[in-house]
């Protein structure tokens, strides 16, 4: 499956987690189309690993969980398709699930097909609980041809920000799997050196786990791209206050810079108008979707930074970063960004989510609130 | 929309270097177009080094084509291959000399990026030669990016820095398309494979719009001349080896023999559908080595469901390479059966948990693998 630019969605998993069921989703899935979500850009409702019983069958297949489903998964995934949404589940790289779910350990080619009879059309692949000696990068091979030939089109997303994965490397992937120990010791690129030789398109290192880390990733732009990219993890939404909303416009930004998928983990029925506002930013979002998702290059050591896109049609996106616990004036330079003496442009911003506009072609300084990020939109004249 | 696969053309330098001239470059569009290669995908035609003048123009500071070599302007030389459906490439350098002492682009980024658009030129090569040591790569090689897109026409901007600064870390960032990853290719079985050896384990950083570049193809060449050549040159087999890898590992496929007397079967070579379809896949995944040896077998995820299998024989004795399925990915629950199909010769082979290939010595059989039921 050929994937252009990183999706959107929504995931019920963290919110969730054991009590989803057939009544959450799909009132999830009316009320994301009623918000405009999905006219927004917003693809795939995740579920989680919850959505089938904890043992599997005589044919060591998976089985939905009839109680909390009880017209079945294939129902549910027709109901997100008349919808305009596709479904997400979360399986495990091992063999249980972070719920203690079954998870697809040596049962990739079963599982892909019970996903793609059931309408799946994302799995998130967690690397939870994988045997000692199970590999590193051979199961992810192993399900990606799996999902190839399940019959349908799947977004593969893997997470490898689980107890334990770090450890697969120095048994698994080092011994069997090509991984350069001393490599990964020095640099920790062993994962993004060779995950784009999976079939994988989205893969997460680390989480997002402080209300604000906008420094996650930085050291990876080389290893993220068209068609497998570097995810910050969900982005865990759960009230209206200020500081959520403020975390919320950060982390989409942060997303949008880095050329993260934007999964936001919330109640859906629950999302708050200045939520929605923020979720469905169109500048945001289309500077996400750039056709050809360029990395960002970084101005500024510290706390503070400026983080910079060149972007299709002569746009670039630009934003000004302060992860310190203080305001602070975020300073820009043309000439570390690449402006010359002698380039004769000027450039020109425009805040996106505020309402500053900004001239300058050497020197700009942009002043940031606490923990927050202000993003603009910029062209050259 | 360009590079959103790995680019294709012809590129002067390694069979010509600097001595080629507006005639010249004519006849190579000419035989681009007559012999097949356009139609193949090959795409921009590059001028390399040694395009200008000593100097820049004393009034206007811009960078002034060779009268010798352009007698009548270079616009009349772009605007021929334009006409034959061709793109023009030229190049400059990030230094302030090019590698061949000529002006290079050094502090002029935006007045040379905006001349090359009156021109008419498709396609930059920008090279790394005569840097100030007090400059840093990315931030100049963000500066000719820009330049680029704000000059008034579309140009791929192909960065040549030898893999050098850390480069993988930046270049998506700076608008480059490809980046040359390597040292120059000379036209010898050990160049070719010490060059792509050593990109094995860095196809990571190669996505569409900014592709690993591992230098032009010496393909063709034999014993030719040149600053790529070699009096030895290769053997057919260790051609294929060459085309193969360049086509396995996703990388620009850019000519550098004579395309006007390359023998056809060379031609037809450069020229394989199922080869070039290969190197232009869409999802543009890297390949990975079959089972952590040094047997050189790689593997590819193609769209569709498909894979690329090449397996190389570095030795000076015909093989059989034999390996296990699982080392795939494929497992015996999957109720498939798996299939190469050779795609020089079109053989088929079916098998399940265990295959064995022979490969002749300094040579490489390419296969699609697909699951059959």
């Amino acid at each position: 499956m050929v994937v252009n630019t990183p999706p959107l969605g929504i995931s019920l998993f963290k919110t969730w987690g054991e009590n989803i069921s057939q009544k959450v989703v799909c009132d999830a899935a009316d009320a994301a189309e009623k918000l405009g979500l999905g006219k927004a850009g917003y693809e795939y409702i995740i579920i989680g690993d919850a959505w089938c019983k904890k043992t599997r069958d005589k044919n060591g297949e998976l089985v939905e969980d009839r109680e909390k489903f009880p017209d079945g998964l294939k129902f549910v995934s027709d109901h997100l398709h008349s919808k305009g949404f596709k479904l997400g589940i979360v399986t495990s790289v091992g063999a249980a699930t972070p719920n203690g779910y079954p998870g697809s350990y040596d049962r990739e080619f079963v599982d892909a097909k019970t996903f793609g009879r059931l309408g799946v059309d994302y799995i998130s692949h967690v690397f939870c609980h994988v045997p000692a000696k199970g590999g590193f990068f051979m199961p992810l091979r192993s399900m990606s041809m799996a999902l190839k030939h399940s019959g349908r089109d799947i977004f593969y997303a893997v997470n490898f920000d689980y107890d334990g994965a770090q450890k697969h490397i120095y048994y698994a992937g080092y011994t069997w799997e090509g991984i350069d120990l001393k490599e990964f010791e020095q640099d920790h690129y062993a994962i993004e050196k060779w995950i784009r030789s999976t079939g994988v398109h989205s893969y997460c290192t680390k989480e997002l786990e402080k209300p604000f880390d906008p420094q996650l990733g930085d050291n990876i732009q080389g290893y993220t791209g068209t068609g497998c990219w570097h995810s910050l993890g969900d982005i865990v939404h759960c009230c209206c206050c200020d500081d959520a909303l403020n975390a919320l416009k950060t982390k989409m930004i942060t997303c949008a810079m880095k050329i993260s998928p934007i999964i936001i983990d919330t109640d859906v029925t629950k999302l708050c108008d200045k939520a929605v506002e923020v979720m469905t930013n169109s500048a945001v979002i289309s500077m996400l979707k750039d056709e050809e998702s360029r990395s960002s290059a970084k101005q500024g050591d510290g706390n503070t930074f400026v983080l910079t896109r060149l972007l299709c049609d002569r746009k670039y996106a630009i934003a000004f970063v302060n992860d310190s616990d203080e305001a602070a004036s975020v300073p820009f330079y043309g000439y570390d960004f690449g402006l010359t003496y002698n380039c004769g442009l000027t450039c020109k911003a425009c805040e996106v989510m505020g309402d500053e506009k900004l001239e300058f072609a050497d020197y700009v300084s942009v002043d940031v609130p606490a923990r927050s990020a202000r993003l603009f939109e910029m062209v050259m004249e | 929309m360009i590079a959103k696969k790995p680019p294709m053309g012809f590129n002067t330098w390694n069979t010509f270097g600097e001595m080629f001239n507006a005639q010249m470059l004519c006849e190579l569009a000419d035989a681009m177009v007559e012999r097949g290669f356009k139609d193949a995908g090959y795409e921009y035609l590059i001028v390399d080094d040694h395009w200008e003048m000593d100097e820049r123009d004393p009034e206007t500071g811009r960078l002034v084509p060779r009268p010798a070599k352009f007698p009548n302007g270079i616009k009349e030389v772009i605007d021929y291959v334009h006409s034959k459906g061709l793109k023009f490439g030229l190049y400059s350098c990030a230094g302030v000399k090019t590698c061949g002492m000529k002006p290079a682009s050094f502090n002029n980024e935006y007045l040379d990026a905006k001349t090359f658009a009156e021109w008419g030129v498709d396609y930059l090569k920008y090279d790394y030669c005569a840097k100030p040591e007090t400059q840093d790569g990315d931030t100049l090689y963000r500066r000719m990016g820009i330049a680029l897109r704000e000059c008034g026409r579309e140009i791929l901007f192909a960065a040549c820095n030898w893999g050098q600064s850390d480069v993988t870390s930046w270049i998506r960032s700076s608008g480059a398309h490809m980046y040359r990853s390597t040292h120059d290719i000379i036209n010898t079985y050990e160049s070719t494979c010490g060059i792509f050896r050593s990109q094995v384990d860095k196809l990571g950083a190669s996505a569409p719009f900014c592709f690993n570049d591992m230098d032009m193809l010496t393909v063709g060449m034999k014993g030719a001349g040149g600053p790529a050549g070699n009096s030895k040159g290769c053997t057919p087999g260790e051609y294929r080896i060459q085309f193969c890898t360049w086509c396995m590992f996703g990388v620009p496929l850019i000519l550098g023999c004579d395309l006007r007397n390359v023998d056809e079967e060379y031609r037809d070579l450069l020229c394989n559908e199922k080869l070039i379809r290969i190197n232009q896949d869409e999802e543009a995944r890297a390949p990975h080595p079959i089972a952590v040896n040094d047997r050189m077998e790689f593997m590819k995820e193609l769209s569709g469901g498909e894979y690329a299998v090449l397996l190389i024989n570095t030795d000076t004795e015909d093989t059989r390479k034999g390996f296990v399925s699982y080392d795939m990915g494929w497992k015996a629950s999957s109720g498939c059966k798996m299939e190469f199909e050779d795609v020089l010769s079109g053989e088929k082979l079916t098998f399940t948990d265990y295959v064995r290939i022979p490969v002749p010595a300094h040579d490489c059989r390419m296969f699609i693998m697909r699951l059959v039921d």
